[in-house]
């Protein structure tokens, strides 16, 4: 894909998940124009570039989809219910579009019935007489009755020499202008153009002055040279602009425009100052992905060069390695810094999926997103939104109840769902809870037993009962749809946040709902880690996780004996001794040991471990087969000396120890 | 001399260059370039005819287009160069 199209793929899918969030927001809380304007804007804006590569489809709909909401923009057509439900199935049909587009293939058979579908609805819009539509809810509009009348611009177009270097073709885009009014004359200007012999074919010389009626502001002109706007030189200025009420049919304006004379008297020029230059880049992840991987090597490199320090006692190495390791490390912070984005974003698209399945369903939902601004490896983001469609679907099909079963449960007939995120102790936290009917451990058992999944006689404490939920071939729902139910989805669900290296548990209180709880690492390349050494082998902390380290002493060794448990100041944490439980060999029995005391989601632990080294730059290499079946292993990382450490993977640690204490 | 790109764009603007200064020695009066086969081209080929346009007047000799395709004639008119260049749609 080239970088163009590359550019206005990303830009149309922006401004279609605009355009959604507009559309959702007008159901929810009733059509403002400021929801117009941006449902108008995406058609428009996706229209405008989509004729720059000349994608006649995309051109085609967006063109009538921007009529009607032209039409609703100037109060013609009233944007109620089902109008705002025509436009998201308008906004996922331009999604296909351009998704054909964008990857050269023709339309498949249901996306050409979609279009001729969509554009028979539009036009029975365009075309209704104003009373059928007077049941309509009105719109909670502004705007005034008047708008601006169109306008005589005089645009001169100066080429960059660099401009063919960009591979557009000025003609495609002075063909898009075109189509935003009316050029009444244009003017090559051919005085700097050379002789056939002196040319060179590769720089423009030709400059371009055109007078163009339109009612298209300022940014709309400006943003057709958009994609070229570094190679260009553009001045804009108004020669004449009419007031027009909108009940004027259109033969009147243009009369009223054939009538500014020819030599009008020149209005000043606008002041086109270039838009302030964008404070952000677009930059591929992919490179980023790549500087990452520089960086992780340079950690890596840079151990090996405090090994040596070490070993040859050399300080002036020394003190360029300590400065080296500093600023690697500002550096790994700031690049990963990039890849870290807000979550809003993406769960701005969840709002379609609960407005659909609870459409879909005649559920009222009121769906609250909160901690948006929650920032997360874009990796990380990008694999997690599977996993949470599937949980809002389920929430809003198994969780919240009919309106008339609220109703008789003293509820309000609206349920809610909330989506929220927030930052604990070096991981990102994901909940989404529901005020629905909730679920108990027994009837979470039952099920689990009716369908063969445990034993009749099986104990469960409250913890592992909701776990059930998660397992191949549960499910809770009374109805199979195509919406949730068959019991294939939780599991996955699962696996694919253990894959990212999270987790998930389930609570609920019957009546009152639901909560999952997903706990997400921040991000799964490179972390600040606390190494150490058991038996003879290092392993790594991740930092965030460590609450504080105390010497183990006898008193210690006693209560360790008899229980698995050691007092920290009054509180009896579970002691996990390291070397026994990877069955590591002792080096020195009488050497000195510490307690590393672990905290994850409101619990804590100690670990017995042997020599401390400090904190690390750890850069997370996957495990070896050789480990796959190691409990409580993340990864590994390599060091300075080359030796491996292998880094442990907390929540699962917890994991064990919660269900041996069980 | 008829033109066998059936696209003319930056990527040909260099062979299209080489292809038109022979022309410039050449005697005719009137030099014809038949663009028959030419139904797209950008602004660098429009300038390259330009440029042919103005060597040939400066050596008082006349350059004519002939066989425009529609979309070829659409786009001198784009660029305002249609009368420039000699051309319409008759």
């Amino acid at each position: 894909m080239s970088e163009e199209l590359h550019y206005f793929n990303e830009d149309a899918q922006e401004q279609l998940q605009m355009m959604e969030s507009a559309l959702l927001d007008a159901m929810d809380k009733g059509v403002n124009d400021e929801y117009i304007g941006t449902i108008f804007r995406a058609m428009h804006t996706i229209k405008g570039v989509a004729g720059m590569f000349s994608f006649e489809e995309i051109i085609s709909f967006t063109h009538i989809a921007e009529n009607l909401m032209d039409a609703v923009r100037n109060g013609k057509i009233v944007l109620d219910e089902a109008l705002l439900m025509l436009l998201l199935r308008c906004k996922d049909h331009v999604a296909s579009l351009v998704e054909s587009a964008v990857a050269s293939t023709s339309l498949g058979v249901q996306t050409q019935d979609e279009d001729t579908k969509l554009k028979e609805l539009i036009h029975s819009y365009l075309s209704a007489p104003a009373q059928d539509r007077q049941n309509a809810v009105p719109i909670q509009t502004q705007q005034t009755q008047q708008v601006d009348g169109a306008k005589v611009w005089h645009l001169h177009l100066l080429l960059k020499e660099s401009f063919f270097d960009t591979g557009m073709d000025l003609l495609a885009i002075l063909s898009y202008l075109k189509k935003l009014g009316t050029v009444r004359s244009i003017e090559a200007e051919l005085d700097k153009l050379p002789l056939l012999v002196d040319i060179d074919p590769f720089i423009p010389y030709m400059s371009f002055s055109i007078d163009f009626e339109s009612d298209a502001d300022e940014a709309d002109i400006v943003e057709v040279f958009e994609f070229v706007e570094d190679d260009i030189v553009l001045k804009l200025q108004v020669l004449e602009q009419t007031q027009l009420k909108l009940e004027e049919p259109k033969e009147a304006t243009q009369e009223a425009i054939q009538e500014v004379p020819k030599n009008v008297e020149k209005q000043p020029n606008i002041e086109i100052k270039k838009q302030t230059p964008s404070q952000s880049l677009r930059v591929d992840s992919a490179k980023i992905d790549l500087l990452i991987d520089t960086i992780s090597e340079m950690v890596i490199a840079n151990a090996k060069i405090a090994r040596y320090v070490e070993q040859n006692y050399d300080a002036d190495l020394e003190e360029v390695s300590l400065e080296l390791e500093t600023l690697l490390e500002t550096l790994r912070n700031n690049v990963m810094q990039i890849r870290m984005l807000p979550v809003g974003e993406s769960f701005e698209k969840f709002r379609r999926v609960v407005n659909d399945v609870a459409h879909k369903l005649g559920k009222k939902i009121n769906f609250t997103i909160l901690g948006g601004d929650t920032e997360l490896d874009k990796t990380v983001i990008e694999k997690i939104a599977d996993p949470l469609v599937h949980m809002l679907r389920n929430a809003v099909d198994h969780g919240i109840e009919m309106p008339d079963k609220r109703l008789e449960a003293g509820k309000s007939e609206i349920g809610n769902v909330e989506l929220r995120a927030y930052p604990e102790s070096g991981s990102i936290v994901i909940e989404i809870e529901d005020d629905g009917k909730g679920l108990s451990k027994d009837f979470l058992m039952a099920k689990a037993i009716s369908k063969g999944l445990i034993a009749h006689d099986t104990h469960m404490s409250e913890m592992q009962a909701y776990q059930l939920i998660f397992a191949p071939g549960f499910s809770t729902a009374e109805v199979i749809s195509d919406i949730s139910g068959r019991g294939v989805g939780m599991d996955v669900v699962k696996k694919n946040i253990e894959a990212l290296k999270g987790d998930v548990e389930l609570s609920s209180v019957v009546g009152h709902g639901s909560r999952f709880t997903i706990r997400l690492p921040l991000t799964l390349a490179i972390i600040d880690g606390f190494l150490f050494e058991v038996g003879a082998t290092r392993y790594i902390i991740p930092l965030d996780m460590i609450s504080e380290v105390v010497e183990f002493d006898t008193k210690h060794q006693i209560q360790m004996d008899k229980s698995n448990l050691f007092d920290l100041r009054g509180t009896l944490l579970p002691l996990l001794d390291v070397k026994e439980f990877y069955h590591e060999k002792s080096r020195d029995a009488n050497a000195r040991k510490n307690i590393i005391i672990v905290k994850y989601a409101n619990q804590k632990m100690g670990m017995l471990v042997d020599e401390l080294y400090g904190e690390n730059q750890t850069v997370i290499k996957p495990l070896g087969r050789l480990f796959k079946n190691a409990p409580g292993l993340y990864g590994a990382s390599i060091l300075g000396s080359g030796e491996i450490a292998l880094i442990f993977d907390i929540p699962a640690l917890f994991e064990i120890v919660n269900l041996e204490k069980e | 001399m008829k033109l066998q790109w059936d696209t003319l764009s930056i990527a040909t603007a260099e062979s299209l260059h080489e292809a038109l200064l022979p022309l410039l020695q050449s005697k005719e009066e009137v030099v014809e370039l038949d663009l028959e086969n030419v139904n797209k081209l950008d602004l660098s080929a429009v300038q390259l005819f330009l440029s042919l346009q103005k060597s040939l007047t400066a050596q008082n000799r006349k350059l004519s287009l002939s066989n425009c395709t529609n979309s070829v004639l659409a786009a001198f008119e784009l660029c305002g160069c249609l009368k420039q260049l000699g051309c319409s749609y008759e």
